[in-house]
């Protein structure tokens, strides 16, 4: 009966650490589709300098957040990112407006789909 | 390599504590439910250990999640009788005074073979050496002998056996265990009475115990060929 304390701790502290995840999650890839927006809407604009510092912005962000979200999501999901992310400096620098626009909106998607995966809704529990 | 390595160790400290956690209980012994959650461990925590692109933390968590909830319904179920039914079920009577209860053998799907092999694995050649025959939760058949198939015991024969108590082991491989001499109540003193009349040191004895009536067994230590030469 001595054991049922720290079972019960484990069972009250797991969803605390599921919950704050989640919310890690979502607060960092919401940060990281905002920034590749700005670089978005810069691109359209014709401001190619300040896309690069935008593309280098999400580069940083990437880099300081993959780690902790290694944690609790699969590497594969992460290496998409990577591979995209590292398309998007040579995109913008090369002229290749489209291209750029349309990588960048597919990391946006990526990014929901890591948030989306680990949300609390029926379609992921079954 | 490495990666997979350093989680396998990560992993199996993780599991021997849980399973530590857990309690005592060999194979045999598991409830079905604890059954269930061992073996759901052992996959649980080999997942991550050859997959290194799944984070780590996906098998710890489940595993961590499975065996509170174990310890939780283990505790429920030592409350609640109506609880331990339920999760454990009851123990099923499969021979009453001597008549095999053909019914209650169809409702758990065991057959006459099965039943025969336990009562060998028992020691009894035949049902009618049996009076009756318990189906436990935990799946062992305990079988108890008609009264001309019981072993005869010393009360039986009113012989008057003094009770040994348990041996305690003071030296294991030529290590004396000071702890287990004060829990005889000996000392030092009585050890090396114990060994000088023999020529022994106690690190030429491999096993040493003692009881409550002060029997003695001594084994010395195996001398190496090499030792002897």
């Amino acid at each position: 009966m001595k054991k049922i304390k720290p079972a019960i701790i484990i069972l009250i502290i797991i969803p605390i650490i599921i919950f704050s995840s989640h919310s890690y999650l979502k607060n960092v890839t919401s940060a990281m589709s905002e920034t590749l927006n700005s670089a978005q809407m810069l691109a359209q604009s014709g401001d190619i300098n300040g896309a690069v510092k935008m593309v280098d912005k999400f580069n940083n962000q990437w880099d300081k957040y993959k780690g902790v979200i290694a944690t609790f999501i699969k590497h594969n999901e992460l290496d998409i990112v990577n591979l995209s992310a590292a398309k998007l400096k040579p995109l913008i620098k090369n002229d290749s407006k489209g291209d750029f626009l349309a990588e960048c909106e597919s990391l946006k998607v990526q990014l929901h789909h890591i948030w989306e995966t680990e949300k609390f809704s029926v379609d992921n529990i079954l | 390599m490495g990666i997979s390595f350093i989680r396998t160790i990560i992993l199996y400290i993780i599991v021997i504590s849980a399973m530590r956690f857990m309690g005592k209980r060999q194979i045999g012994e598991l409830q079905p439910s604890e059954l269930v959650v061992t073996i759901l461990i052992s996959e649980l925590a080999a997942i991550p250990m050859q997959e290194t692109g799944i984070p780590l933390t996906s098998g710890i968590i489940p595993i961590l999640t499975l065996i509170s909830c174990e310890i939780i319904l283990s505790a429920i179920t030592l409350l609640s009788t109506k609880a331990r039914r339920i999760i454990s079920g009851r123990p099923s009577v499969l021979i009453m005074n001597g008549q095999i209860i053909q019914k209650e053998m169809r409702k758990l799907r065991f057959s006459i073979d099965d039943l025969l092999e336990e009562l060998r694995i028992s020691g009894h050649m035949s049902v009618d050496e049996v009076d009756f025959a318990v189906l436990e939760t935990n799946g062992k058949l305990s079988v108890f002998p008609s009264g001309a198939n019981q072993p005869v015991t010393a009360g039986m024969m009113n012989i008057d056996i003094p009770a040994g108590g348990l041996p305690v082991t003071v030296i294991s491989d030529g290590y004396v265990s000071l702890p287990s001499l004060t829990h005889a109540g000996r000392d030092m003193n009585w050890l090396q009475k114990q060994l000088t009349p023999i020529k022994l040191s106690p690190t030429a004895v491999f096993l040493m115990t003692v009881d409550s009536l002060g029997k003695t067994i001594i084994i010395p230590k195996e001398i190496k060929n090499n030792e002897k030469n």
